[in-house]
């Protein structure tokens, strides 16, 4: 099983999502600031060994995504796909695997009725196969992360908020993805990640980063923090009382 | 650090300007916790002039101005570090509960530690903070002879554009003052900038933490207690104003406060015990100034024996009055003195420190309670469980055996205040017999302690002498009416020199 385990203690919310899947929590809601890795815990943490299959939820988006869809095979003729969410129920055919649903909130009303049907508990989640007519349930160990980037939980439907009762709202990047930041700027990622109105993504400060070891703190400021570029230097001259080139 | 809860007066950025917000949730404090959702900066755009831009650490708001000019990035960056180094309102507190210096003291000299900062982190206050008023605040501030609030304004105002000005404005009025005010001022940039040199320097000038003597704060308030030490000493006059030194004491120089020898003022010689070694913060209680006491415990024995002569009222003929009560002396007294009248005793309170440094014999300790008619006596000597301080006559009336002290001090300063507070009258003397080896808790030593002591003496006008002697010769010229002068201990006097480099004088 995987884990969050970092060299670092974690953050008070990366601690409760390791918490919630150690104790088997196969409904969960991950939702905050974008660019703190909660697509990536619901990829990669927990038991994931059958298999993880994203779902990125857009306006657009059909049902086809989710349950599957006819296409058109070499022989000339139709052939179903299944979509992610009937790969997730099946896992490796053993094990259900895990499904993380990303922007649920921008799921239009079609996918959404599906996903609730999809996302249900094990005794009434149930679909059809179009093809075989086989009637398919999730396997067991089948788990669902979804992940938004709404600040309030209220904003999210009562059917989905009752389908996943844990919810974690994660403030702060996750350690290991400030690991591959330089050392002096994990501080103000960590800071700046949940900074309201004046937040600053962790992909802005990776960016940041690499800049600056080729053209100078002040002209990569320049090029990521743009109108905030001076204002992003200053704050770093003062909060190290180290002058910036 | 202040925060006050107007009305901002709000700018208003020109159209097609981007408003330059600072970024105060980039900061890290180690007292503080990092921005969260519930804990988010709020920042106001005020005006780039005096007063408005300010910085709450508690309530995390920032009122700066937000023009894309070096003077508003500039004040933008003083309310940052502000924000970065500056303690809270509740930390503030505790600072000024400790007693070493005032809360206006406090303030002005860390505004000088926060432009020592900016300017390290590479920008220029020297330059860019200032606003132009600050020549005719001098001016009005010098005009009404304010000299602790011309030292404060010019510490505040130290390293930024406006000091220039400001001494300008006092030279017109005081122009004696200028060189006192540069150098107290200067002492203070030298100590901080002493600190930011050293790289064994810990706490750093710049550090937070929830542990007060692991804050930078420290540094501040030293150079405070310093300021005020510098102040008072200069000051001690009745006018309350710094006074030029005595034509005989003057060096090359003629401004105040200067005089001596070696062409260095009494205040930059002071200057040299503002020191980062001397000022350990180690040695420091936490909770500060009163901590470093022993407690006081009161003994009052049984007063038994009568002072000879020494009663604390007693009735005198007179030639006028209601009852005539002394009709003998119509024939025998040629004034006729037939009526009584009733002296009171001129009261007072000796204090008198029985410590081991003293030396004080049993005789000579009871030669001083019988030349103190009608006053309170007491012996002091701290370090040890027993009472630390014993009444030992009182209203005519002494001790048959007086108590073997303790040996130590350990409270010379709450004795003190005890002496203080038991003067029958408000203008009723206070004798304290010492030798000016004051201590703390445990016999420890420091000039701290011995500065409060001397603060105390001069505040409330207390005599004082080192021997039992000089004691009894006091004691006689006071019952006599006659005018006495104090005399000085030497090492309170070589305390009190090296800490202020001014000569100190009691009444």
């Amino acid at each position: 099983m995987a884990t969050l385990e970092t060299t670092e203690k974690l953050p008070a919310c990366w601690q409760e999502v390791q918490d919630a899947l150690e104790a088997g929590i196969d409904r969960l809601i991950l939702f905050g600031v974008p660019g703190t890795g909660k697509t990536y815990a619901g990829l990669n943490y927990g038991n994931i060994e059958a298999g993880a299959y994203r779902l990125i939820c857009t306006d657009d988006m059909t049902n086809a995504d989710v349950t599957g869809c006819w296409q058109p095979n070499e022989h000339g003729s139709w052939s179903w796909l299944d979509g992610s969410a009937i790969r997730a129920w099946k896992g490796d055919s053993v094990t259900g695997g895990r499904l993380v649903i990303d922007e649920i909130d921008k799921a239009g009303g079609d996918v959404f009725a599906t996903l609730l049907a999809m996302t249900d508990s094990p005794e009434s989640a149930k679909w059809e196969h179009p093809q075989t007519r086989q009637v398919l349930r999730p396997n067991s160990g089948f788990s669902v992360v979804m992940t938004t980037n709404i600040e309030q939980m209220s904003e999210l439907p009562s059917a989905l908020k009752d389908r996943f009762p844990v919810c974690v709202r994660i403030n702060e990047p996750h350690p290991s993805a400030l690991q591959r930041l330089s050392e002096d700027l994990r501080d103000y990622a960590r800071q700046m990640a949940d900074a309201g109105e004046r937040r600053i993504s962790l992909r802005a400060f990776y960016a940041f980063d690499q800049l600056r070891t080729a053209l100078g703190t002040k002209r990569a400021a320049e090029m990521v923090f743009r109108d905030r570029a001076k204002s992003v230097v200053d704050a770093i001259a003062i909060n190290t009382m180290t002058p910036q080139k | 650090m202040s925060k006050s809860n107007d009305t901002p007066i709000t700018a208003n950025i020109a159209q097609g300007s981007v408003p330059m917000y600072p970024e105060p949730e980039m900061l890290s404090r180690d007292d503080n916790t990092a921005t969260t959702e519930s804990k988010r900066w709020k920042v106001v755009n005020v005006q780039p002039v005096r007063g408005e831009p300010c910085t709450d650490v508690n309530n995390r708001e920032m009122r700066v101005p937000m023009y894309d000019t070096e003077h508003s990035r500039h004040i933008r960056a003083h309310e940052m570090t502000h924000a970065k180094v500056s303690p809270t309102a509740k930390q503030f507190d505790k600072w000024l509960a400790r007693g070493y210096a005032k809360a206006p003291t406090l303030v002005r000299c860390e505004e000088l530690r926060v432009n020592v900062l900016v300017a390290h982190a590479g920008f220029e206050p020297q330059n860019h903070i200032g606003d132009g008023s600050e020549h005719l605040a001098g001016k009005r501030t010098a005009e009404a002879g304010d000299f602790l609030s011309c030292v404060l304004d010019a510490i505040a105002f130290r390293n930024t554009n406006g000091y220039a000005q400001y001494l300008r404005g006092v030279a017109l009025h005081q122009p004696t003052w200028v060189e006192l005010l540069e150098t107290i001022s200067k002492t203070g940039e030298d100590y901080y900038l002493s600190i930011l040199g050293n790289s064994r320097s810990h706490p750093k000038l710049y550090d937070t933490h929830t542990r007060l003597p692991l804050s930078g704060f420290g540094y501040v308030e030293n150079y405070a207690k310093w300021v005020e030490q510098q102040v008072g000493a200069l000051c001690d006059n009745p006018t309350g104003q710094p006074q030029p030194q005595p034509e005989g004491k003057k060096g090359e120089g003629e401004g105040v406060g200067e005089g001596e020898s070696d062409g260095k003022s009494a205040t930059e010689k002071a200057s040299e015990s503002l020191t980062h070694d001397r000022w350990g913060r180690g040695t420091i209680p936490k909770r500060g100034r009163d901590a470093m006491w022993e407690e006081l415990k009161v003994s009052t024995p049984s007063l038994e024996r009568n002072v000879m002569g020494a009663i604390g009222r007693k009735r005198v003929a007179s030639a006028t009055g209601r009852n005539p009560r002394r009709m003998s002396r119509l024939l025998t007294d040629p004034e006729r003195r037939i009526f009584d009248r009733t002296v009171k005793g001129a009261g007072g309170v000796v204090l008198i420190d029985t410590s081991g440094s003293m030396s004080l014999s049993h005789d000579e300790v009871m030669e001083m309670v019988l030349n103190a008619p009608s006053a309170l006596v007491a012996q002091y000597s701290g370090n040890g469980n027993r009472p630390n301080l014993y009444v030992v006559a009182d209203k005519g009336k002494c001790v048959r055996e007086l108590p073997s002290p303790n040996g130590g001090n350990g409270m010379d300063a709450p004795a003190l205040r005890w002496a203080i507070g038991k003067r029958q009258r408000q203008n009723a003397p206070v004798i304290w017999v010492t030798d000016g080896g004051v201590t703390g808790k445990g016999d420890s030593w420091q000039e701290d302690l011995v500065m409060e002591c001397v603060a105390l003496v001069k505040r409330h006008g207390i005599y004082t002498c080192e021997t039992p002697e000089q004691a009894v010769t006091m004691l006689k010229a006071m019952s006599k009416g006659e005018k006495v002068t104090s005399i000085v201990p030497s090492h309170m006097k070589g305390v009190y020199e090296s800490v202020t480099g001014h000569e100190l004088t009691f009444r």
